[in-house]
């Protein structure tokens, strides 16, 4: 056998660099966690939308008035300004809008939150077992369908709560459920991408076993 | 067959007997550690490099053919 699995110190690990970097910020990310649900909790700070007793949206759909007469003139000849867009507020909202309220924040946070988590834990199986590795390729395989998948589904749950919440402040507004599909494009193509590399790097690792039985 | 599988067989067990050597003795001929050695007389091994294949054929007075043979199968 010609590629005997090379032992390396810590220090001369490749991925070193990047495993400290995510397991730092894995561990602030926890403790501005805790740090916000306890204020949350105790204090009067909010998280996500949790703690706020007030819930306030912004309706894009709607413009009042031209506003062209009103305007002052702030502004050079020749540009235009819109006061399209409505700011709907409700004091002492009840639970069911702090749950939507919350539920327009949320799922961006878990999707990214999750993504972290899952790539430090790719990283730092890439350095105790070595980069062609099974275990490698299924952890970047479910990161990848994780950001594809996740970019549609959060980006939907919000625009879906964002639009319930509109919906329940106005006295008669209704709710097409095909309005509430959104997505993020950027995270699409990357998660697409890490499906490529995993890909890539199952056939590296099929490469690397045939050079190790190669006698 | 599909994949990786193959019926290749190492004949080096029998071989080595023939010749009245030992492995170790092999390896210190033919310069390819005792653990590779042992891996290919296994059957282990997913492949055999020319320069290997040659060592061993100058060491054990033999052919390829010797070594490694594919049982042929009735059809």
């Amino acid at each position: 056998m010609t590629a005997a699995p090379v032992r390396r110190s810590p220090r001369h690990n490749p991925l070193t660099p990047l495993d400290v970097t995510l397991d730092l910020l894995v561990k602030l990310m926890i403790a501005f966690l805790l740090f916000s649900a306890l204020t949350t909790a105790f204090g009067s700070g909010s998280m996500f939308g949790f703690g706020e007793r007030d819930i306030c949206v912004r309706d894009d759909s709607i413009s009042v008035g031209s506003g062209e007469d009103r305007m002052p003139s702030l502004f050079k000849p020749g540009v235009a300004a819109s006061n399209s867009g409505l700011s709907l507020c409700v004091n002492n909202a009840p639970l069911s809008f702090k749950a939507l309220n919350v539920a327009t924040m949320l799922p961006t946070f878990v999707l990214y939150f999750t993504a972290i988590l899952l790539l430090w834990r790719l990283v730092r199986h890439a350095r105790r077992v070595g980069p062609f590795h099974l275990g490698n390729v299924r952890r970047l395989q479910f990161l990848g369908w994780w950001l594809a998948v996740g970019g549609v589904v959060a980006k939907s749950a919000e625009e879906g709560a964002r639009r319930a919440l509109i919906s329940a402040m106005y006295k008669d507004h209704g709710l097409s459920p095909l309005s509430m599909i959104d997505f993020q494009l950027s995270l699409i193509i990357t998660g697409v991408g890490l499906l490529a590399v995993a890909g890539i790097l199952r056939a590296g690792v099929r490469m690397r076993e045939d050079l190790e039985g190669t006698v | 067959m599909s994949g990786d599988e193959h019926a290749v067989e190492v004949r080096l067990d029998a071989l080595l007997e023939a010749r009245g050597m030992t492995l170790t003795q092999l390896s210190e001929l033919v310069g390819v550690s005792v653990v590779n050695l042992s891996v290919l007389k296994n059957g282990r091994a997913r492949a055999i490099r020319f320069s290997t294949l040659t060592r061993l054929c100058e060491a054990l007075h033999c052919q390829p053919g010797d070594l490694l043979t594919v049982p042929t199968t009735d059809r």
